[in-house]
């Protein structure tokens, strides 16, 4: 079926989902990722509230210049330059190759798009890492009770996170042969897959379950900060394993010139259960900032 | 069920653990066989270092008041309620009590007492080889 579909509906499929990829990436979500900046400056200044610019997150929220200003910027600038590529393939009449690797198009893209998320990233380890030096509440509570994986995420996600890596191993294997000769990029593949899945398990089992990162925080933001983490986490690996099951499948049944939709549709996803559904999960009106006053007790 | 710490109190940090944790024991906060965080988790949720939860754990366990199962972590002792009604202190003035009483009244001086006390402080515990 895939193979007599038209080249101008291959290429429409494609130009449509980099086009979504753009304006998802570079401009949806880092609207949305400065309107919450802009709310918790505005509601939640730094006299009122010093415990919440700690460290080097002042400069994310500053109105004028600053992390802010470099991230609002870096989005605007690359998802300019996203758009020029489109347009640059549109009239040199860029098509994906039948024989695949054209999706290093939307991979290099994505890894730009990705730098200002960088940005954000350092903004909050300097933040956290500002907050634990300088805490120093005098009374501090915790909940008597263990957080476990299933208080944060229900059972079937977790057996179908499971199910769709042993089915990527069990569909490779078989695409392989069973009896052929395995090289070493057989062997990598399968050891890099099954290490990023293997980390993800750690970082939930010893990270995102048990540290408290920000010792302010009130005990139910901290419990929706856990969900959300340990969802992403759980629901990127199985996304990513539906990615390699369907990149396999593209290889074995010659359609690989849809690897460029299908990876930038994965990339996507990824935003959209991780770093979307981290914000969504955590209304930024729906947070205790009456924590972040001086001498409010920690939970 | 919340644990409160005051770090600016004069009674230890650890202190203020097994107590709080012995109280919840005795109000029924705690059942027996309840799951408790892990030492990590407790020290990081009241940011405070993992030792002084650790010895928290410690004294709660030589209590009878909580039981570690290896990997499956921290539970309320079955016995805890019981156990949590025994005040050790107390209970070792009243015996220490009984034992200088017996020695002063066979002869023994405070000071021959103390000697004698040192010196059994100095034995080897039962089942630990000096």
């Amino acid at each position: 079926m895939i193979e007599n579909m038209p080249t101008g509906v291959i290429l429409a499929l494609f130009y449509i989902t980099f086009a979504v990829q753009i304006l998802f990436a570079s401009v949806y979500l880092p609207a949305k990722t400065l309107r919450r900046i802009d709310y918790v400056r505005e509601h939640f200044p730094k006299e009122d509230y010093p415990n919440l610019y700690a460290g080097g997150s002042g400069s994310l929220f500053t109105k004028v210049g600053g992390a802010r200003a470099l991230y609002r910027r870096s989005n605007y600038i690359i998802a300019i330059i996203g758009l020029a590529l489109l347009v640059a393939m549109y009239v040199s009449g860029f098509q994906p190759h039948p024989m695949g690797g054209s999706e290093i198009y939307v991979v290099a893209y994505f890894i730009l798009q990705s730098l200002p998320i960088i940005i954000l990233g350092v903004c909050e380890y300097q933040q956290l890492k500002g907050m634990r030096a300088a805490f120093s509440n005098a009374k501090r509570s915790a909940n008597l009770a263990p957080r476990r994986l299933f208080d944060f995420v229900a059972p079937v996600w977790v057996v179908l996170a499971v199910v769709a890596f042993l089915g990527w191993v069990a569909f490779f294997a078989y695409d392989l042969g069973f009896d052929a000769p395995w090289r070493a990029n057989h062997y990598f593949s399968l050891a890099t897959i099954t290490a990023v899945n293997v980390g993800y398990a750690i970082y939930i089992a010893k990270v995102a379950l048990v540290k408290k990162h920000d010792p302010y925080k009130a005990a139910k933001d901290h419990q929706k900060q856990v969900a959300a983490t340990v969802q992403s986490l759980v629901f990127s690996s199985t996304i990513m394993s539906v990615f390699l099951i369907m990149t396999t499948a593209a290889d074995r049944f010659g359609f690989e010139i849809l690897d460029p939709v299908m990876t930038s549709i994965f990339l996507q996803a990824c935003l959209l259960f991780g770093y979307n559904m981290m914000l969504n999960m955590q209304p930024v009106d729906d947070l205790d900032f009456e924590v972040y006053k001086n001498g409010a007790a920690a939970e | 069920m919340q644990v409160t710490i005051d770090i600016e109190s004069e009674e230890p940090l650890f202190g203020q653990l097994v107590n709080q944790i012995k109280q919840a024991v005795q109000a029924g906060q705690l059942a027996p066989g309840q799951a408790l965080p892990s030492i990590r988790q407790l020290a990081s949720d009241l940011s405070l270092n993992n030792k002084t939860v650790a010895k928290a754990y410690k004294l709660l366990e030589r209590d009878g008041i909580i039981r570690t199962k290896g990997y499956r972590g921290t539970f309320v002792h079955a016995d805890a309620l019981k156990n949590s009604t025994v005040d050790l202190p107390a209970l070792i003035n009243a015996k220490l009590g009984e034992a200088v009483s017996a020695c002063r009244e066979a002869g023994a001086t405070d000071s021959e007492i103390r000697i004698a006390f040192g010196e059994v402080m100095q034995l080897p515990k039962q089942g630990e080889i000096k």
